[in-house]
């Protein structure tokens, strides 16, 4: 109990710095992904059978791939496919996901219950299959596969909303201003939605670092974006043939992707401690017995 | 000839080293525990009470620091032993219950693996009957009186002040000389609480030594023999339970007492 | 004049399944115009389930509830809107109290806002004169809840509830988390305002000697049901209830030590029975009619009424 108090502390400092860290990461890709043109050092699709394979030199930082392209600069514009998506992806997880979610919990009855029963199908689909299944009716795109992990998983999202509403439902300072003569909207928005967002923010941040690496899966499997785009996922795939003999092909993307995922779920972890406002850490000192004047 | 006290501190000193500053949560605390008495230790929260009954267990973690002082148990000086042999103590010779009952106990052991546990910990050896029996007892002893149903019981399945004699009931078992009790019913109704008090009393009378901590002075008045007030770390008074109700020699006893109505 | 009536009301949770339970039952009572009425019992007993259906904050299973002779138990969402401005309820103070993103002004101003059509100077005078009433001031206004102790919680919570200058105010435990010091000077300020602004109370608190000190009336509440009704709680009460509940109670003066404080049952599950007095497991005095019959409020005296077959002087 009185070790809380340091582990309190420390973890705060730590989590900040590499909230921090992961932030930065995420602005680095970010910029490099708007001024793509002005970054990149060469045209990511330019062919030139002439100079593939090459190792890193001046004119080409990470050095070619099989078909002379500069790595560097498919890797840089890789990241506005992969930001892109994610983020809309994810923005679009939240519209559907958090309102349903809302209602369900803050109306509860067979509102609740119906919205309920679509989360379990949705978050029971397997994936691969709903992927096959839409690539194999309208082919193959990001856009498809971004839709997909859309349909599928709005509903963790609508699950966690929904159990925090009915939570807050509970708590008095909800039933005072229930008390104080306020709408229901007001409630709604003011209180419950209010108290709710934080764990969303953290969970849509992760979920953004989910997205990337599924779509990245997915375009490797060729489901999702398709050669000749400069797109992370689809670098992994024309590498494979080349595992053993020109590793650092697969290399490179690799550790762009993983790369990208660690900083959003870094930032994602670190951003909890900012938004939920503190309890103070002097409460373990002061008073064990929860009492306080 | 003057009775020794079965626990004894002296000038104990327990620091938080934080970051901007150092909090001294225990200032040099000086106090003395009788057989078959229960002494109160009675201050408001953030004196430091219940870092001291910690202390006395060297459970402080870092931040936090015992740094001076000396607490004997039986002649036997806690200070100087090492982990192993503090542990061999703990729940032996000296025993805790704390506030929240519920929260003390593992729920997802039976109540008759908690007092396994005791037996495993403290006296090796004893066949499943006759450890059966000992339960039985110790539950009995405490006022638990369907022994059976109890020890097939889940801590969730039991009241607070169920939960609260259980813990008791397993400081008996290991044999304990002295008991702390950190607020041990100020989570429990009030019937429920004159019952665990009756019990600590009943104990008490025979021969256990009870440090009652705690904030609430119906109890101390109820209770206690002898009183200890602390405050910001520091003893600031102290003597019979009679002597600090009616003539209270430091300004904080006296508003203590003052605003009671 | 009567404030409020209740008359017959329940209130049950999971009434379709085998596990139903009654918070309340059938409980009658009259809160008087201008009057301090304590609610007294353990956790469990109903009371805060009882306030929070007079301010319609739960809704009764069963019965009606008179405010001001208007029958407000059917009332809607929106038709209580309109009456909320005449009851507030002021809550335990803890953190949960309120908002963690709202700060002191936001807290206050929510009540006022709904029906209030003044100036934003005007509300933010009001605002700071209530804060003043309950000893805090204006630095206040942009603390959080989190960064305020329990008693200056406390005196929020009484500040937001009586901003609206409502009749009626419910205090659920008020001062139970709040230690002797500070208990006092709240209690204090409570009548001071009462006075000031002509309120009805209604206290519920497990702390007899507060209850004692400003109610002027006070309801014992056991599993749900009004067991006695008496003026002050002292050597004049009867149920077996009321009489464990005062022996359990420990006065904090070694000279007044007692050598009973356990007059009930020990050791028993907490239980409602299925027929009978609500006490019969834990009661000393137990008989075959306790088991069978539940036991009606009856008067004693004046203002003295007993649920108990043992105490009914035919």
């Amino acid at each position: 109990m009185v070790s809380i108090l340091n582990k309190n502390v420390l973890e705060k400092l730590k989590k900040e710095k590499l909230a921090m860290l992961g932030l930065t990461i995420i602005m680095v890709f970010v910029c490099a992904g708007i001024f793509a043109s002005v970054v990149a050092p060469n045209d990511p699709y330019k062919v030139d059978l002439t100079k593939k394979l090459l190792k890193p030199c001046a004119e080409f930082p990470l050095g070619t791939d099989q078909l002379g392209r500069c790595i560097l600069s498919r890797l840089i514009y890789g990241t506005r496919t992969s930001f892109v998506t994610a983020i809309t992806a994810t923005a679009l997880i939240l519209a559907l996901g958090v309102p349903l979610g809302m209602i369900a919990g803050y109306l509860g009855g067979w509102i609740d219950n119906f919205i309920m029963r679509l989360a379990d199908i949705a978050a029971t689909f397997p994936s691969t299959l709903l992927a096959l299944a839409v690539v194999g009716v309208w082919g193959p795109s990001i856009v498809n596969i971004m839709l997909v992990f859309v349909v599928l998983w709005w509903a963790p999202f609508a699950r966690i909303v929904r159990s925090t509403v009915i939570k807050l439902k509970e708590k008095e300072f909800v039933l005072a201003a229930v008390a104080s003569g306020s709408s229901r909207t007001s409630i709604l928005f003011k209180h419950i939605a209010l108290n709710t967002i934080s764990p969303i923010i953290v969970l849509a941040t992760l979920r953004i670092a989910a997205v990337i690496m599924h779509v990245a899966g997915f375009s490797f499997i060729g489901l999702g974006a398709q050669p000749p785009t400069a797109d992370w996922g689809v670098m992994l795939s024309d590498s494979r043939q080349y595992l053993t003999s020109q590793p650092f092909l697969l290399f490179w993307p690799g550790l762009t992707i993983t790369l990208a995922v660690l900083a959003f779920n870094l930032f994602g972890e670190g951003l909890n401690d900012f938004l939920i406002p503190s309890s103070g850490d002097m409460a373990v000192i002061k008073g064990s017995d929860g009492k306080n004047a | 000839m003057l009775e020794q006290p079965v626990l004894s501190i002296t000038n104990l000193k327990t620091y938080f080293y934080l970051e901007k500053q150092v909090v001294k949560a225990v200032d040099g605390v000086s106090l003395d525990v009788y057989k078959g008495k229960i002494t109160a230790l009675v201050g408001g929260s953030g004196s430091g009470k219940s870092v001291m009954s910690l202390s006395i267990f060297n459970l402080v973690d870092r931040p936090g620091k015992i740094i001076e002082g000396e607490i004997w148990l039986n002649g036997v000086n806690l200070r100087k032993l090492d982990e192993k042999q503090l542990q061999k103590i703990r729940g032996k010779e000296i025993a805790i219950i704390f506030q929240d009952p519920t929260s003390s106990l593992n729920p997802v052991l039976k109540v008759k693996k908690h007092l396994a546990e005791v037996i495993h910990t403290h006296h090796e050896g004893i066949g499943k009957k006759e450890a059966l029996s000992m339960f039985r007892d110790v539950l009995f002893r405490v006022g638990l009186k369907n022994t059976d149903q109890i020890l097939e019981s889940y801590p969730f399945e039991l009241s607070g002040g169920m939960c609260q004699r259980v813990m008791v009931a397993m400081g008996l078992l290991a044999h304990a000389h002295v008991l702390i009790a950190d607020e041990p019913t100020s989570s429990l109704d009030l019937t429920t609480q004159a019952a665990i008090l009756e019990e600590l009393m009943r104990l008490k009378n025979e021969g256990l030594a009870v440090v009652l901590i705690t904030h609430d002075l119906g109890v101390v008045a109820q209770m206690a023999d002898d009183v200890y007030v602390i405050k910001d770390g520091k003893i600031v008074d102290g003597g019979t339970v009679y002597e600090v109700f009616q003539s209270p020699k430091h300004a904080y006893t006296k508003s203590l007492l003052d605003a009671i109505f | 004049m009567n404030l409020f009536e209740i008359k017959g009301v329940y209130k049950c949770y999971h009434e379709k399944s085998k596990s139903k339970v009654y918070a309340v039952y059938n409980i009658d009572l009259n809160i008087k115009k201008g009057e301090i009425l304590g609610l007294v019992g353990e956790s469990g007993c109903g009371k805060s389930t009882l306030a929070k259906m007079l301010l319609k904050l739960e809704q009764p299973t069963k019965g009606q509830i008179f405010f001001n002779g208007q029958d407000i138990t059917d009332y809607s969402f929106s038709q209580m809107r309109k009456i909320r401005n005449r009851m507030q309820m002021v809550f335990q103070g803890s953190v949960n109290s309120f908002n963690p993103y709202f700060t002191v002004e936001q807290i206050i101003s929510e009540p006022l806002n709904n029906y209030s059509k003044e100036s934003k100077e005007e509300k933010e005078k009001k605002i700071v004169s209530m804060l003043e009433k309950v000893g805090l001031n204006k630095t206040y206004l942009t603390r959080y809840s989190h960064e305020m102790s329990g008693g200056q919680r406390q005196r929020i919570g009484i500040a937001r509830a009586l901003i609206l200058h409502p009749e009626f105010v419910a205090c659920d435990e008020a001062v139970s988390s709040i230690d002797y010091a500070l208990k006092n000077q709240i209690l204090t300020l409570l009548t001071d305002l009462k006075q000031q602004f002509g309120l009805t109370y209604l206290f519920i608190s497990h702390d007899i000697a507060a209850v004692n000190k400003i109610c002027d009336r006070v309801v014992v509440m056991y599993l749900g049901n009004i067991v006695e009704v008496i003026p002050h709680i002292n050597d004049n009460v009867e149920h077996p209830y009321t009489k464990a509940l005062l022996a359990a109670t420990l006065f904090p003066d070694p000279k007044k030590r007692r050598k009973n404080t356990v007059l009930f049952k020990e050791g028993e599950e907490i239980k409602i029975p299925d027929k009978g007095c609500v006490f019969q497991n834990r009661c000393l005095y137990t008989q075959d009619i306790c088991k069978n019959e539940q036991p009606a409020l009856i008067t004693q005296k004046d203002e003295h009424y007993v649920a108990c077959h043992l105490c009914h002087h035919y």
